[in-house]
């Protein structure tokens, strides 16, 4: 990059990068080189090179830790700073492909399309339940919905309906077990005060939270008597909720960190995580709620197998073997265990879609230097399925593979094949110079052996002299 | 067979049962005496106890009996102190100090002769306490009347020569040495004796050795030089002087070999000595405590390095032996044995229950180089001598034990002592307590033996036998297997044996019978249909609903030998959900299931062309394997089929709906409910949770705020809101 030469600081920090592609430390340093751009700092007069520089330095930073919530609203911000708010806008669209649960995220976002509105209530408003659809249970989404709640407040008009939707939405709010629940409660039950002493707000905020069915059959009566049956009614939706955000507090108050980074994260945080989830799914929560607390757990998680893996399952309990699919294949991006891609190919060969498993494989050993035993397992397993009845072929790729990796433990695996006994008693005896010594090879040799001779222990050959002096002396 | 277990320590008797029963009161009164006897009886380990006791028992003599004539005490008052120390040093022997105490009471009681026959016991009880053999060979000293009573003087020599056969070895027995050093100057100075125990203690590497020497050089000069030299050496010294014999020395002459030897010796004891004290200086408890045993244990080491030590030695002279002169070697091969034999004997004093130790020892004795019927006696001795006095729990040595008899053929007796050994650990004999694991060991050890000593015809009839018993469906559902015995064949398993193992067996052992029946058949060839008849017949016989054994072999026989991908689906979906085997097991059975079928993939599509059960393992081993009951489904149901809750719950509901067939109460989900009411406060129950029954988070119910006309949701409803804030039911404790 030509600019690299103007831009001293930043062409250090690259070099170091490409040693150290893994310290996020030189990726922040990376990114705040390019802002500063010699001290001179960013502006719309900057050369383009020198902004090019910075939207590269973001694009890759953000290419290789796309879950940093943080540096994908200042990436936009900067845009926005720009004059580009198309580009913004694409740097937010692009962010929640990967953050779809950040309410941070979201909170952001909203507050930037409000801000950059013209004439497109619409779309906002189908951004906002969007939102809502994904962070909507989040213990920790009331900046969002006080951002809803004002965005329908501020923007109604005679023809929107925002007017009601805002009633609706507070209505649907306090079922929520949220850690600020009082707040919304507090606005709600204030209607009922207003209905109760002003008869004229009343009439206006009647139709607006009591259905048809009821406001009929409220005909007549007094309004201070219709807030009092309808602050009761809600006194119970108060009850409930309250008890919810006790139960769900008790999870809560022990899950510190709930954005991403690079951190080891503890095992008491994990195992938090993992009580919650039990909970929520013991305890029959909806679907979308547990849904939605695997996701918030995920972005903090990330790079932990133990969850992608949970959730795989969770779908696969329930037989939605596609939606599995797609949270393992993200989980192998975001956290690159293997774990994960073996399960994949595992629900590949369930499902039988034998090619795409043997993809998966070829793939990983293709573009990876050391190769875990269990991703060899499944190749095997997988050739073996290709080629049926082709005993040849299998104790070809067995000895290949001991060849290459002078690894035992094929010699172990090899039992769980049905193949013939002499064949593979020939592959021990083809490699037993170089692996006489060892345990796992000697001790898979006695299995094969116990399990396939019909040989019984031979009593008169039996030495009671020898039994006994090996076992005493080992006490000696 | 025995007629009664002779394997149970001393002080247990079979009859008894094991805890006495609360003494019976007369006129509303206790006896103190009785309550004493009581406790002690019920805490026989509680050393307090035993001293309270024998405290009240000597408070009674001192207040009402200690000034009059010995025969006015009551026979029941001896009676008693008799039994109350018989008892307690019969369960513990090495108690010395409670010897004395035994010895000195039955002197008030009995007078001198009494006394010493306790001190008598003591020593045979407790051979190796040089403290015991002191005051005893003090009091027999003390009984001799006349010097020159030959019959009296050559019983007390008896007795100190056994006492220093057993102790003169031990670093610190001066004191016993002395005594007998005193013992025999007060008889007659520069005699025979003496001079044959100096002999002796001068070579012995002792903490005092110095003290020996210095005593010996002030007298050797009254001995002959020849008396005190042995041959050779003599006539290496009448070489060295070029003399031919004795009398050609002079007086200085000889004085002067006499100085030289003596000196030699001292050398070469003191070179030993130095050679022990780092080893020695670091035991400080030599004595039998119950109170200290964190000490002792942390004392075990030093003596376990000791006796690594000695026994090295003795390896490194008895390799030297066969390229050396024989003669002079075999003497020390000879010592060496004594002295690592008694380094044994010292350190199973403190560490008396020390199982490892004992088996050392017979671990030493079986390298040691002796003559084969010797070393079978001596060996034979320490085992019994372990048996019979190391605790239940020690199991090792109890099962090692008749694989020595059977090297030594004596392959009745290790068949006799195992059946005694499985009566013992049944809990039907003895001190009735059922030890399992002992139990299960035992009963392996058996089917070894069995297996060993007999063909297998005979091996496998006996093991149909006693299957038929315990297990009736086999003999309905197959034909013997091998062809019958014959009648005369001489068989060490008798049918008398056969009736009392058969009588002491239980689910557990009935299970590792059947697990060396199978291996049996698996052994010999075309029993497969067989193996699986006896499956099909028996498999959720309640006796395998604990066996890992009878599950292990079926996991490994369809999975890992036929391959048969079917059978061990149902094989470990049985396990996973029916039986009540340890999770650990479960899962690693899972583990190979998911490991057959993932390397026979071929199979199991071919298996499943419609149904995709079989390779369900793919997807589902986490879940199954995992430790969330909301995710493990089989966990869940192998917990809900024994949850005795949801049992009891289940009789009460069959009771009352009276229906026999249909199933009352789905179990999964009363055991999800169970654990529902209290997921979020463990131990607390909550049964009803407050709830919006139409909320709108439930499927179906959401509401778009995108669309253009809105219509107003119900008001919502509710349940067991009114219980939101009742009060919390703790349980009770």
């Amino acid at each position: 990059m030509e600019s690299g030469i103007f831009n001293q600081e930043w062409s250090k920090v690259s070099t170091e990068l490409v040693q150290r592609p893994d310290d996020i430390k030189l990726w922040e340093q990376l990114v705040k080189a390019a802002e500063s751009n010699n001290k001179n700092g960013i502006t719309k007069s900057a050369a383009v090179e020198e902004i090019e520089l910075l939207r590269v330095s973001y694009t890759r930073f953000l290419q290789k830790y796309p879950l940093l919530y943080n540096y994908w609203v200042k990436f936009a911000d900067w845009e926005f700073k720009l004059g580009d708010t198309k580009k913004a806008n694409d740097v937010y669209v692009k962010s929640l492909q990967h953050l779809s649960y950040s309410v941070e995220l979201w909170i952001s976002y909203l507050t930037f399309k409000i801000t950059t509105m013209n004439y497109n209530l619409d779309e906002i408003l189908s951004l906002f339940e969007e939102a809502r659809s994904k962070i909507g249970y989040h213990f920790y989404a009331y900046e969002f919905y006080k951002l809803y709640l004002s965005f329908l407040e501020n923007y109604q008009t005679e023809t929107n309906e925002f007017k009601s939707k805002y009633y609706l939405l507070l209505r649907i709010i306090i079922e929520v077990p949220l850690y600020h629940y009082e707040y919304f409660f507090k606005k709600w039950f204030n209607l009922f005060v207003q209905i109760g002493s002003d008869d004229a707000a009343a009439a206006k905020l009647l139709p607006l939270i009591v259905p048809e069915k009821e406001l009929k059959s409220f005909k007549g009566t007094e309004n201070k008597q219709i807030a009092v049956l309808l602050k009761k009614t809600y006194v119970d939706a108060y009850i409930t909720t309250q008890f919810k955000v006790y139960e769900l507090f008790n999870f809560e108050k022990h899950i510190s960190k709930q954005y991403f980074d690079t951190s080891i994260i503890s095992q008491q945080q994990l195992s938090a995580w993992e009580r919650y989830l039990d909970f929520l799914e013991l305890r029959d929560y909806p679907r979308a709620y547990i849904i939605s607390t695997y996701e918030r757990c995920l972005i903090a998680t990330a790079k932990y197998s133990k969850f992608w893996l949970r959730y795989s399952n969770y779908f696969i309990a329930s037989k939605r073997y596609i939606r599995a699919s797609e949270v393992l294949t993200r989980g192998v991006s975001y956290s690159a265990h293997f774990e994960l891609l073996i399960k994949l190919i595992d629900l590949n060969l369930y499902l039988q879609n034998f090619t795409k498993a043997r993809d998966l494989v070829l793939a990983y050993i293709q573009t990876n230097v050391s190769i875990p035993l269990p991703v060899y397992e499944k190749l095997i397993s997988i050739e073996r399925l290709l080629h049926p009845g082709d005993d040849d072929y299998v104790f070809g790729l067995f000895r290949e593979l001991i060849k290459e990796t002078s690894n035992d433990w094929f010699f172990h695996h090899i039992l769980n094949y049905s193949l013939p006994k002499e064949l593979k008693e020939n592959l021990f005896h083809e490699f037993e110079t170089s692996f006489k010594n060892s345990e796992v090879y000697n001790n898979a040799l006695k299995k094969l052996k116990n399990r396939t001779n019909s040989q019984v222990e031979d009593k008169q050959k039996f030495d009671f002299e020898k039994d006994y002096d090996e076992e005493i002396a080992l006490c000696l | 067979m025995s007629k009664s277990i002779n394997i149970l320590p001393k002080d247990i008797n079979p009859e008894e049962s094991a805890v006495a029963e609360e003494p019976t009161t007369e006129n509303g009164k206790i006896d103190p005496l009785e309550l004493l006897q009581h406790d002690v009886k019920n805490n026989p380990n509680d050393l307090t106890k035993w001293e309270k006791l024998l405290k009240a028992l000597d408070q009674i003599y001192q207040e009402r009996y200690s000034s009059g004539n010995r025969d006015l005490i009551p026979e029941a008052l001896k009676k008693t102190v008799k039994r109350s120390y018989e008892n307690l040093l019969s369960r513990f022997p090495l108690l010395s100090n409670y010897w004395k105490a035994y010895s000195i009471f039955e002197f008030k009681l009995n007078g001198t002769k009494a006394s010493i026959d306790v001190l008598e016991k003591a020593v045979s009880s407790f051979p190796h306490s040089m403290e015991l053999w002191t005051d005893y060979l003090s009091a027999l000293i003390l009984t001799l009347g006349d010097k020159d009573d030959d019959y009296q003087l050559s019983s007390i020599r008896f007795q100190y020569n056994e006492a220093l056969k057993l102790n003169g070895l031990n670093f610190s027995s001066h004191t016993l040495w002395d005594k007998i050093i005193e013992f025999e100057t007060s008889i007659k100075e520069n005699s025979r004796e003496l001079l044959e125990l100096y002999r002796k203690v001068t070579k012995i590497p002792l903490y005092q050795y110095a003290q020996y020497y210095n005593q010996f050089t002030q007298i050797n000069k009254n001995y002959d030089a020849e008396k005190i030299i042995p041959k050779e050496e003599f006539k290496e010294y009448l070489e060295k002087f070029k003399k031919t014999s004795a009398n050609d020395l002079s007086i200085v002459e000889k004085h002067q070999i006499v100085d030289d030897y003596t000196t030699k010796v001292f050398t070469s004891t003191q070179a030993q000595v130095t050679e022990k004290w780092p080893f020695e200086s670091s035991l400080s408890i030599h004595e039998f405590s119950l109170e200290k045993v964190p000490e002792i244990e942390n004392e075990t080491e030093n003596w376990v390095k000791y006796l690594d030590h000695e026994i090295d030695n003795y390896k490194q002279i008895s390799e030297s032996i066969p390229h050396d002169n024989g003669q002079t070697k075999n003497k020390s091969l000879k010592r060496q044995f004594e002295a690592v034999v008694n380094l044994f004997e010292r350190a199973l004093v403190p560490n008396y229950y020390n199982e490892d130790i004992w088996l050392k020892y017979v671990a030493f004795l079986n390298i040691s180089l002796q003559d084969s019927e010797k070393k079978f006696d001596t060996t034979l001795h320490i085992y019994t001598r372990a048996v019979t006095n190391l605790p239940l729990d020690c199991i090792k040595i109890r099962l090692i034990y008749p694989k020595f008899l059977l090297k030594n053929g004596k392959l009745e007796m290790a068949g006799d002592y195992l059946v005694d050994l499985l009566k013992l650990f049944s809990g039907t004999q003895g001190p009735k307590i059922y030890l399992k694991e002992q139990y299960c060991l035992t009963i392996k050890s058996i089917l070894q033996y069995w297996k060993r000593v007999e063909n297998q015809r005979v091996y496998v009839d006996t093991l149909e036998k006693l299957i038929n018993e315990h297990l009736p469906k086999l003999a309905n559902s197959s034909k013997r297997t091998m062809a019958p015995s014959e009648p005369n064949e001489v068989s060490l398993i008798g049918s008398k044996v056969l009736t009392t193992v058969s009588k002491l067996l239980n689910e557990e052992s009935i299970s590792l019978i059947v697990v060396a029946y199978l291996k049996e058949l698996q052994a010999s060839q075309g029993n497969t249909e067989k193996i699986r008849e006896f499956f099909n017949a028996n498999y959720n016989h309640s006796a395998f609903k604990e066996s890992i054994a009878f599950w292990a072999f079926f996991v490994e026989f369809e999975g890992l030998i036929h391959f048969n991908i079917v059978n061990l689906r149902f094989v470990v979906g049985y396990v996973k959900s029916r039986t009540m085997l340890p999770k650990s097991v479960v899962d690693s059975f899972l583990e190979i299931e998911y490991d057959v079928v993932s390397a026979n993939l071929d199979s199991s599509y071919e298996d499943s062309r419609n149904d995709t059960g079989l390779t369900k393992i793919l997807v589902n081993k986490d879940s199954e394997i995992s430790s969330s009951i909301v995710h493990n489904s089989s966990a869940r149901k192998r917990l809900a089929n024994s949850n005795y809750k949801i049992r009891n719950l289940e009789a009460a509901k069959a009771k009352l709906a009276n229906a026999s067939k249909t199933p009352v109460l789905n179990r999964e989900e009363e055991l999800l409910r169970i654990l529902r009411t209290h997921v979020a406060h463990p131990g607390i129950f909550v049964e009803a949770i407050p709830d919006v029954t139409n909320k709108f988070m439930n499927e179906g119910n959401g509401i778009s705020l995108t669309k253009s006309k809105i219509v107003l949701p119900p008001f919502p409803t509710f349940k067991n809101v009114e219980k939101a804030s009742a009060a919390i039911t703790y349980p009770t404790q």
